[in-house]
């Protein structure tokens, strides 16, 4: 079922495939991050127009496949004069889509934190951007850690996607080398064990931390 | 516009959105099955069961899904010597990948079952079997419904993928009227993105309401 020979011959092109795959989930994460803390500032902000936007921007992106995104950006986008590269729009529309829902996990975060904490540092005199930045985001992020690790693994596995639109990464590499020999079981096997390299060892950090979150909850309660 | 927003065009997109809901309610039904059997097999006290279940759930989650859809199209008809259609190939793959989300959604769901209620049925004289099918399984189904929900929802993200193995479903579709004068692509996306918007929308509010009454 596996041509170890095969391999052998290619595994130049795998490994670079994997070091595409890290290179844009990395770039699609900061990009995620970023962007998703900004939209759940908005979604908590006082202010109902604010709300709004980040709302609109929580609901539409999520509920849209990110393959359509993607292609929107990929095959869309240069009909109206806007060009990226294949590999910037892979990231863009990762880190766009990964935004969303890393603001919903984010805007937990920010609930949970006693609402007179937010009253009592505005009544000090900051503004509202300086009491997030200073006061409720530091708390907020750290109480959902575990479940922004798991969208870190959604950002990896869905990092796949940009094969679709020539990206080398993993899924790519493993289909040229298919498209070539016709042995997709082996090539295809192969890009899975690389991406089980991936996410097992997060996924095992991941559940780490949940179980650490946890019992450090119960002391406190 | 007119190219885009007539009789033909507009039922042969929505037909590609019939597609992808079939596909998805197909996927969904197969992978709730599974799904249950598989989340049995991981509570289960034999490790026969419990160890196999356990890495296939593990190792399905750890993959992406678009993996899986080639695999089952690509490279698992070549191995067997066996050939599938392109949607029998995009339920498979669908299905077998889900299971593993819906699994841990039904093992969550059981385990969340108050223990004074098993004890309850144990000290009634009920047998394990009949305690998990009459009792745990109904209270838990009835409180995972909103993640069954949410995860249908996903799903039916998803089925887009299958446009990759040639499906022709809403994406699908939205690629050959693009591929059609004058090979506009923005405003076919848009108007694909907005009818995916305004299915995953309401069933993800009917999914909320669920919540709310649970």
């Amino acid at each position: 079922m596996v041509d170890w020979g095969l391999l052998a011959d290619n595994w130049r092109l795998l490994l670079s495939g994997l070091r595409v795959t890290i290179e844009v989930s990395a770039c699609a994460l900061l990009l995620a991050f970023a962007l998703g803390t900004i939209v759940a500032t908005l979604r908590a902000a006082p202010n109902r127009t604010l709300q709004a936007v980040g709302t609109a921007y929580v609901e539409f992106v999520r509920n849209v496949p990110l393959l359509v995104q993607l292609f929107f950006f990929y095959f869309g986008l240069p009909s109206i004069g806007i060009r990226f590269t294949a590999f910037e729009c892979g990231f863009l529309a990762l880190g766009i889509y990964t935004a969303a829902f890393i603001a919903e996990t984010i805007r937990g975060g920010i609930l949970a934190v006693h609402r007179g904490q937010m009253e009592a540092a505005l009544a000090s005199g900051m503004s509202y951007i300086m009491v997030m930045r200073f006061v409720i985001l530091p708390q907020a992020i750290r109480a959902v850690i575990p479940p922004l690790g798991n969208q870190t693994l959604n950002l990896i596995k869905n990092s796949s996607l940009v094969s679709t639109i020539a990206v080398s990464d993993v899924l790519h590499s493993a289909d040229s080398i298919g498209s070539q020999t016709f042995e997709y079981s082996t090539t295809y096997t192969a890009a899975a064990l690389l991406y089980l390299c991936l996410t097992l060892p997060s996924a095992y950090v991941v559940n780490r931390l949940e179980r650490r979150m946890k019992v450090a909850t119960v002391n406190v309660g | 516009m007119s190219w885009l927003f007539n009789g033909p065009t507009l039922i042969f997109l929505l037909g590609g959105l019939g597609v992808t809901v079939k596909l998805a309610l197909c996927a969904i039904a197969i992978a709730f099955v599974l799904g249950i059997l598989l989340a049995l097999a991981r509570i289960s006290k034999s490790p026969w069961m419990r160890w196999p279940a356990t890495i296939y759930i593990e190792g399905m989650r750890a993959l992406p899904m678009l993996l899986v859809i080639v695999y089952v199209y690509f490279a698992v008809p070549r191995t067997l010597g066996i050939k599938f259609s392109p949607f029998t190939a995009g339920v498979i793959a669908m299905s077998c990948f889900s299971a593993s989300l819906v699994a841990e959604i039904v093992r969550a769901g059981i385990l969340a079952v108050p223990r004074g209620i098993v004890e309850a049925a144990e000290s009634q004289g009920l047998r394990g079997s009949t305690i998990m099918q009459k009792i745990v399984l109904p209270i838990a189904l009835r409180n995972m419904m909103p993640a069954l929900v949410a995860q249908f929802v996903s799903l039916l993200k998803d089925t887009s993928l299958t446009a990759i193995i040639t499906i022709p479903e809403l994406l699908g579709r939205a690629q050959i009227v693009y591929a059609a004068p004058p090979f506009k692509p923005l405003p076919v996306f848009a108007l694909v993105a907005a009818m995916y918007f305004v299915v995953n929308y309401s069933i993800g509010k009917v999914g909320q309401r669920l919540e709310t009454r649970a």
